[in-house]
């Protein structure tokens, strides 16, 4: 007897990746190096969560922002056709707003959320040296009012060794200065780590144990998870980074 | 604490485990594959944010007095991975606890549920149905000892997909019932007082939890995920409403708003009409009368009653070897749901309609059916007869006698003595007294 499986919720990650000039070079080949890696992780995620089938959409941006993925891809159908990053032109993170506010939608309204089996909240990585070009707070102004995006569980990598300057805006964008990591030259190695880290915490909300009494309603403008899912990414994180240390 | 391959890690009694590698990480903590005595242990460490947690909530030192009454109470049952020693609190203020590894050939029940084509589910119900006694009968000891689990969920099950075995893991917060809660659990899992705040877990919310993990086994689908749920994305404020303040159970014929959904439901659309009639209304009786009333939920004997008798009902179609379930008694000719084709029933050892026996290959005799005095003892899935083949004449289907007592069989009027490790032959038209209960051979 074949034993047909229950549809599960959509989890939807996004990946918003700055392929800008400023990326080019070691920042960029990290990123191409990681992405079909982490995939084989989120598949994993996946053969083993009864709740939550994870999907990727892939979001580039530099002088003008482009979907990777035309619709939400399964981690192993991306991973078939993965072709390599190049990095080049400006940083339009505006442009990249509005794309973003364009598909964070139900499908039925032209966007990526296909909750006809359920659906999770999603979760927005970014990956970003910063400085964005353009004139970006409008568009960023108008994605915050995403209810998608306000749920959302946001969580910006930061590449780069000077980002002084670009922590205001990774802060902007994900919403408060907890959820941002910064990848320097020596954990840039771990890029996948952290976006698997992340992935697997946004997918695990539903299903995930709860701890006894109140949870931590701190609010972080991280949509629908608590602090606990903040403190718990963060220590992940920091695992990850205590490995490079030793 | 991070431990790296090769560093040892020293436990409370001064014995010593040597790291070998991570083998996974979760929201409480990391275990870690060991070597510990010559052979491999399993090393869970928790995390500092889950003790910080407890810290926070006051709970920090009973937790750790907890897992060590845990350590030295040793487990009630072989089938818990139960925590064996406890480690020295590290420079962080964590610690761990060792456990034995789970076997390499049992699967996690959440990998089941996550992907079930990739079952191994040549004989489903029978397997099944086998891991669903052995839940039962696992958490009933864990009860009688005046235990409670606290958080029994999908994560803690692993199951033996050739026989039904299983294990249960996460059992570092049992603890004495009603004394002491460190965890709530999942909500899918969770009883409406747990998920409402207006109880910590206890027994009774166990056994709720208990009930959702066997309706989970047998269906491949939660009781409560259905349309409305699956309609809203969970937050906690959701997740209360649909699972303490308003739980609708999935198959109510009552009450369709949280039913099942074509092509989404699928597991549950296709297995639902195979099962007989009485587990379907055991679990309407749960998820009705039981959602709100601790004492309407059914006990571990009543399951035991209800389960083995599902197993009882269990044939196979001689032609496809696909399982079935005997839904009705006085039918003679049975057709297989699959091929379609239609066979003699197998023999069936009959004392009424709750308990009876068919005569299927590898088919157990326990205890409770010849003798519901002892029902509430550990004897009752005790094993006194197993179905096998004649070896003079592999046709024939046999009870071997694997009890202690001698049964009678009466043929065409005359009594004949079947004693221990003799082999009682099934043919239709004899009658057989075990342990003072009459059985027809039919």
């Amino acid at each position: 007897m074949l034993v047909p499986g229950t549809q599960k919720r959509q989890c939807l990650i996004y990946l918003v990746i700055d392929t800008s000039g400023s990326m080019d070079g070691t920042k960029i080949s990290q990123v191409n190096y990681s992405i079909p890696q982490v995939l084989s992780s989120i598949q994993d995620l996946n053969d083993s969560n009864p709740e939550a089938e994870i999907e990727v959409a892939l979001l580039a941006f530099d002088s003008h922002a482009r979907w990777v993925t035309k619709n939400p891809e399964k981690p192993e159908d991306l991973k078939k056709h993965w072709k390599d990053l190049t990095a080049n032109g400006l940083t339009e993170l505006g442009e990249a707003c509005n794309f973003l506010n364009e598909k964070m939608h139900r499908t039925k309204n032209g966007g990526f959320h296909d909750d006809s089996a359920g659906a999770l909240t999603a979760g927005v990585i970014f990956i970003t040296d910063g400085l964005p070009t353009g004139s970006y707070k409008p568009a960023l102004a108008k994605l915050q009012k995403n209810h998608w995006y306000k749920d959302a569980f946001k969580y910006c990598l930061a590449c780069g060794d000077d980002l002084s300057e670009g922590m205001s805006v990774f802060e902007e964008l994900v919403g408060n200065n907890e959820c941002i990591h910064l990848i320097s030259d020596e954990n840039a190695c771990r890029l996948g780590d952290y976006i698997r880290v992340v992935t697997a915490i946004v997918s695990d909300s539903v299903s995930s144990t709860i701890p006894l009494g109140e949870t931590n309603k701190e609010d972080n403008n991280q949509g629908t998870f608590n602090q606990d899912a903040v403190d718990q990414i963060n220590e992940e994180v920091k695992s990850i980074d205590d490995l490079i240390d030793d | 604490m991070i431990f790296k391959k090769g560093e040892n890690v020293v436990f409370t009694d001064s014995s010593k485990a040597t790291v070998v590698e991570e083998l996974g990480s979760g929201k409480q903590g990391v275990v870690y594959k060991v070597k510990y005595n010559n052979d491999f242990y399993a090393l869970k460490m928790y995390k500092s944010s889950f003790l910080k947690n407890l810290k926070a909530r006051h709970k920090d030192k009973k937790f750790y007095l907890n897992l060590a009454d845990n350590v030295s109470r040793q487990t009630v049952s072989p089938n818990f991975i139960w925590p064996l020693r406890l480690t020295e609190t590290f420079d962080d203020g964590t610690y761990g606890y060792l456990m034995e590894l789970i076997p390499a050939n049992y699967t996690s029940f959440m990998k089941i549920l996550a992907n079930p084509s990739k079952l191994k589910a040549n004989y489903f119900f029978s397997i099944v149905t086998k891991a669903s006694i052995n839940v039962v009968d696992t958490l009933r000891k864990l009860f009688i000892n005046g235990l409670s689990f606290q958080d029994f969920n999908d994560g803690s099950l692993y199951i033996n997909q050739d026989n039904g075995d299983i294990k249960i893991c996460d059992c570092d917060n049992i603890g004495p019932n009603n004394k002491e809660a460190f965890i709530l659990g999942k909500y899918q899992y969770m009883a409406p007082e747990i998920a409402l705040g207006q109880k910590l877990p206890n027994r009774r919310s166990d056994q709720f939890s208990l009930s959702v993990i066997l309706f989970t086994m047998f269906f491949l689908t939660r009781p409560f995920d259905g349309k409305a749920y699956r309609s809203e994305i969970p937050s906690e404020s959701v997740n209360i409403k649909y699972f303490g303040e308003n739980p609708v159970y999935i198959c109510n014929p009552n009450d369709h708003s949280n039913g099942p959904v074509r092509g989404i439901h699928r597991a549950l659309i296709s297995l639902y009409p195979k099962y007989p009639d009485y587990l379907k209304q055991a679990f309407l009786k749960e998820y009705t009368q039981g959602l709100k009333n601790e004492n309407a939920r059914l006990q571990e004997d009543e399951w035991l009653f209800i389960l083995t008798r599902l197993e009882s009902d269990i044939i196979k179609c001689p032609y496809c070897k696909e399982e079935m379930f005997v839904k009705d008694l006085s039918q003679d000719v049975c057709q297989c749901e699959e091929c379609k084709k239609t066979f003699t029933r197998p023999t069936m050892l009959y004392a009424n309609e709750n308990e009876h026996l068919y005569g299927e290959f590898g088919r157990k005799l326990y205890r409770w059916q010849v003798d519901n005095s002892r029902l509430f003892s550990n004897s009752s899935l005790d094993v006194l007869g197993e179905v096998t083949a004649s070896k003079k004449n592999p046709n024939i289907k046999i009870l071997k006698n694997l009890s202690r007592d001698t049964w009678i069989l009466n043929y065409q009027g005359e009594d004949k003595e079947i004693s221990p490790d003799k082999n009682l032959p099934l043919i239709r038209g004899q009658y057989v007294t075990i342990n003072n209960k009459k059985f027809t051979i039919k």
